[in-house]
């Protein structure tokens, strides 16, 4: 009898730990505290994490991803200061890419070689100039942009862009908008959750 | 037994499902595209663009009217006065001529990329919401009755500005 009583407490034991360690397990799994680098901009990459955002229109596809700071200061080969150098600053990733093409999206809008040039000036100097961020009440313009040359290696147009962050605890949701005079599109918003950003800030990586 | 009635079941659903009508909805066309957002950001501009446009056409047209005063008032009208008078005319007509196929061509384009995303997000209501149809009504016939509980108008036009502010 008393063998029986013992082997049930110690069943019971059991079972507790293993629930504590699962209510562990599930803890760290929903809000991972660290992770190494390569691991972290393979989170960044997906849609369920809140960071990036997909729009089609127009028979095109865009795509926009918040980038971290450690995430840029990582890719900047400068993992050790994560991302100090960076702070203050919100950067965006925009991918354009036409929907099942693998021919260089600004060859196929443009009909000569002048329009070619005319895009390609538009996108290095003007296009800066319709993107910009809503933060609450707060609209910022867009005051780092690079258009990355690809020179027909990629199909798609690739952009990053920042912003300085006067939400540094990402308390608002941020509404990203692209105004577009190029892709007939018009107007474009993205919207991104706070809570989203918030959890990307807090993971540190090695 | 359990074999038959499972069979029965079966073909009871594929009968059904094959009986059942296609989902369909309507919607007031002029009313989702009124009240669209994006609509009425644009409209906003094209009426700011408007009167930036007519206040540059007021301020020859004044210069006109003063030169054709003078011209008016003088019994021997200098030539100079007249050339200068048919030179603002024609810069003038120039001007508004221009400026009306500018703002033609950029109603166009706004009109263009409102349906654009209206079309878009339509599209994505539809297959999210597996419609086979979704009609466009707008009081002129195309539509001749259909019970109100098919108008998906105020549900659409909830979507498609959720859609348009990146919400959705």
């Amino acid at each position: 009898m008393n063998w029986w009583i013992t082997s049930t407490r110690s069943t019971v034991a059991k079972v507790k730990l293993l629930s504590v360690l699962l209510v562990v397990a599930l803890f760290t799994a929903c809000a991972p505290g660290t992770m190494p680098a390569r691991q972290f901009a393979n989170w960044c990459d997906q849609p369920e994490n809140g960071l990036v955002k997909a729009r089609q229109l127009s028979g095109l596809n865009f795509t926009l991803t918040y980038q971290p700071q450690q995430l840029v200061a990582w890719r900047n080969q400068d993992t050790t200061r994560q991302g100090q150098g960076f702070d203050g600053w919100e950067y965006y990733h925009l991918k354009i890419g036409r929907q099942g093409s693998n021919r260089e999206l600004l060859k196929e809008l443009a009909t000569t070689p002048e329009s070619y040039q005319q895009l390609v000036n538009h996108l290095s100097f003007q296009f800066q100039k319709g993107i910009s961020l809503q933060a609450g009440d707060t609209q910022l313009p867009c005051l780092h942009y690079h258009f990355e040359r690809t020179y027909g290696l990629s199909p798609e147009v690739d952009l990053v862009f920042a912003f300085k962050n006067t939400d540094p605890e990402f308390e608002q949701n941020r509404r990203i908008t692209i105004e577009d005079p190029i892709f007939g599109t018009g107007i474009l918003n993205f919207q991104l959750q706070g809570a989203d950003l918030q959890t990307a800030q807090a993971i540190e990586i090695y | 037994m359990r074999n038959r009635f499972f069979l029965a079941l079966l073909g009871a659903t594929l009968f059904l499902g094959a009986c059942s009508d296609p989902k369909t909805g309507y919607v007031d066309n002029v009313a989702l595209y009124n009240q669209f957002e994006l609509k009425q950001e644009l409209e906003g501009r094209y009426l700011a663009y408007k009167q930036q446009t007519e206040k540059e056409l007021d301020s020859i047209k004044v210069e006109l009217k003063a030169l054709a005063t003078t011209l008016d008032n003088s019994e021997d009208k200098a030539p100079e006065q007249v050339r200068e008078f048919n030179r603002i005319r024609q810069q003038f007509l120039e001007r508004q001529n221009r400026i009306q196929q500018e703002e033609e061509e950029l109603s166009n384009a706004y009109t263009e990329q409102v349906w654009e995303h209206l079309n878009t997000y339509l599209r994505e209501y539809g297959e999210e919401n597996e419609f086979a149809y979704i009609l466009g009504g707008s009081g002129q016939g195309n539509i001749m009755y259909s019970s109100e509980q098919n108008d998906m108008t105020n549900e659409l036009v909830d979507y498609v500005n959720k859609k348009y502010r990146g919400e959705g």
